[in-house]
């Protein structure tokens, strides 16, 4: 079996025990409970199952928005101008007009009943600025390559060079900058958790991060495991996003 | 082209930083907790500020009423000096009655100035000709020029007749002093931090500020965030003055006045000496996150572009610079998630930095601190950005503005 398809059905096997986590692993006060008691074997998995349901449900929502709006943001930006780049630049001084941890207490603060989601958009809009201005700089780099001086010689609009010849080479390195959104994000729930601002979760598998002292070592150590294995295959991931030559921009450079 | 585009950024800055103060302001005030007082403002514009002209008028005209009004008076009396020349002057338009209940009612004012010699502000027969006497006689030292030299000649040469000078004014004074006090910043202005809080705690014995202990510099400044909030009641605003009261008296303006007092205050080292301490235990942190944050995104861009190629030194050197590019475009983004990682390491190791305030402001949703934070990372966020943009144009020339665009550079 190849890498993609073993990575496939990997994936398939993880999304099939999140949906059914309530089934397999158990109500959430035992993913509740495990964390503080000394748990037995039905409680780490309720708490892995539930912990599992919540920090890889956050990373793909985080990744995937990050992807698509600093994708289009930042094309956008290259494309547009000024205007369009002093917009990107003035929401990144907006969103990071203090410590993101500090941002993502006062969200989680003002809207009490929709943390997760406010957490989630949060960070999906901090990865996707990251993503735009990268996918920016890139574009405008792309821009003075000859090839696309001559499609422009041609005739071509910018949907047109945007569609056909800026998004193919810019995916890969948008793809990876996106995918840097989901260690930063867990870094940020763990901070909240420590740092006792309003945490998006009571369970997933960074809460023990947070406070590594008040958890069973049976549950600290499977989520230091389990976020290791998280990043591994988002290494994986950004792997083989940029084994195709048009990964991260800087192709025609390549010997 | 560059450095045009860099100046014209810093332009912008102010700009910025005003629409992003204020947008933040205008979330977090809701949720903040703030005095009863400050919620009545306007947020933003107030194109009615109260002064002591509008509120002696107000007075007067309740206790002119039949019957008087006992709480009005009471509040004309807290006035003070600087409601004189507003209320005196209008005494003739009342009729005898009226005129006799508002005489006694600035009856505590000659007392705190010292000018009661008999008992004629009691006596309902005698206060109105009292008043009137009074303004005949000190009317020409109700002036601004006259108040400010007085100040100035007690903080250079303090002495008991000079300090009864300045009594003798009431709160008609207060806004000098206020200016007096607000040069005392450093700990040979002590002495003198200390005479001008006696005169204040005097003359406004009802501010929380009169009652509480503290070393001089410290109660000075309890004195200057009181005035913040309290000087439209003693100060008329006409002119200029009064279109900037338009902004000053919002619950924006009160805001920005308070955190300038105190942000100047502890740049100049009263009250807050430690936060130039926790600033450097905090920027130095940064800096080890900012390396520590661009070694690891190297490592994360050029391994997942090249694990098994770092050998070749040529293609290492362009991933690295590659990579670079990448890390120096995603710096204003990612200087907010690194102090992050400051405030973490300082709380793991025990270090005394400026994440133990910020997040204490940001768990209690004090509106002063979480402001100053945010005007400062604004400032942060925009000048790496900046330095990013230099360094992308440093790194790779082809980046520059205007050169996609065909301008030649």
């Amino acid at each position: 079996m190849s890498t993609g398809k073993a990575g496939l059905a990997a994936g398939a096997a993880l999304l099939l025990a999140l949906v059914l986590a309530d089934v397999l692993g158990g109500p959430l006060e035992d993913a509740l409970a495990a964390m503080h008691d000394a748990p037995d074997v039905r409680q780490t998995a309720a708490w892995w199952l539930h912990g599992a349901r919540r920090t890889v449900a956050a990373a793909t929502l985080v990744t995937v928005a990050a992807f698509v709006l600093g994708l289009q943001a930042g094309t956008a930006a290259a494309f547009g101008g000024a205007l369009l780049q002093g917009a990107v630049a003035r929401m990144v001084e907006a969103v990071g007009a203090a410590p993101t941890v500090v941002v993502a207490g006062i969200a989680l603060h003002l809207l009490p009943a929709h943390r997760a989601a406010a957490f989630v958009s949060l960070m999906a809009v901090v990865g996707a600025l990251g993503v735009a201005r990268v996918v920016q700089t890139r574009t405008r780099v792309l821009l003075t390559e000859p090839f696309m001086l001559a499609v422009r010689g041609l005739g071509a609009g910018p949907w047109h060079l945007a569609r056909a010849h800026v998004f193919p080479h810019v995916a890969g390195v948008a793809a990876v900058n996106a995918l840097l959104t989901v260690p930063i994000s867990i870094g940020i729930e763990a901070a909240l958790i420590g740092l006792e601002l309003p945490a998006p979760f009571a369970v997933s598998w960074v809460v023990p991060l947070g406070r590594p002292a008040a958890m069973s070592p049976v549950i600290l150590a499977a989520a230091i495991f389990s976020l290791s294995a998280l990043f591994a295959a988002l290494y994986c991931a950004a792997r083989a996003l940029t084994a195709r030559p048009s990964a991260l921009g800087a192709t025609q450079r390549r010997p | 082209m560059m450095m045009r585009r860099a100046l014209r950024r810093v332009l912008w800055l102010a700009p910025t930083l005003v629409v992003i103060t204020a947008a933040a302001f205008w979330v977090l005030a809701p949720v903040a907790p703030s005095t009863a007082a400050a919620r009545t403002l306007p947020r933003f514009f107030n194109p009615a500020p109260v002064d002591v002209v509008s509120l002696s008028g107000e007075l007067v005209r309740r206790i002119a009423q039949p019957g008087g009004d006992p709480e009005a008076a009471r509040a004309l009396a807290g006035l003070g000096g600087a409601a004189l020349p507003h209320v005196l002057t209008r005494l003739d338009a009342l009729d005898p009655e009226a005129r006799t209940r508002v005489a006694l009612a600035l009856a505590p004012i000659a007392e705190r100035m010292n000018v009661a010699r008999d008992r004629d502000p009691l006596d309902p027969d005698a206060a109105t000709l009292f008043w009137t006497r009074f303004w005949q006689d000190r009317s020409i030292d109700f002036r601004p020029v006259v108040v400010r030299r007085a100040v100035r000649r007690f903080t250079e040469r303090p002495s008991a007749l000079r300090a009864s000078e300045l009594v003798a004014f009431d709160t008609y004074a207060l806004a000098d002093v206020m200016d007096a006090l607000a040069q005392a910043v450093v700990a040979a202005d002590a002495p003198t931090a200390q005479r001008l809080a006696g005169i204040l705690a005097h003359l406004v014995p009802e501010a929380p500020a009169a009652s509480e202990p503290g070393p001089p510099l410290l109660v000075g400044r309890r004195w200057l965030r009181w005035w913040n909030d309290h000087a439209h009641r003693y100060v008329a605003f006409q002119g200029a003055s009064r279109v900037y009261a338009m902004l000053r008296e919002t619950q924006y303006g009160r805001l920005v006045m308070t955190a300038l007092t105190d942000a100047s205050r502890a740049a100049e080292g009263s009250g807050t000496a430690t936060l130039g301490a926790r600033a450097r235990v905090t920027g130095a942190l940064l800096l080890g996150a900012l390396l520590g944050g661009w070694g690891l995104g190297l490592g994360w861009v050029v391994l997942a572009r090249d694990p098994f190629d770092l050998g070749r030194a040529r293609t290492s050197r362009r991933a690295v610079r590659a990579a670079s590019v990448t890390l120096a475009a995603r710096l204003g983004v990612d200087v907010p998630v690194l102090v992050t990682a400051a405030f973490a390491l300082e709380t793991i190791l025990g270090l005394p930095g400026l994440g133990e305030p910020v997040v204490s402001a940001a768990r209690s949703m004090e509106l002063v601190p979480l402001m100053a934070v945010i005007a400062s990372g604004t400032l942060a966020v925009a000048l790496a950005q900046l330095a990013g943009d230099l360094l992308v144009a440093a790194l790779e020339p082809r980046a520059r503005p205007g050169v996609a665009e065909g301008v030649p550079h």
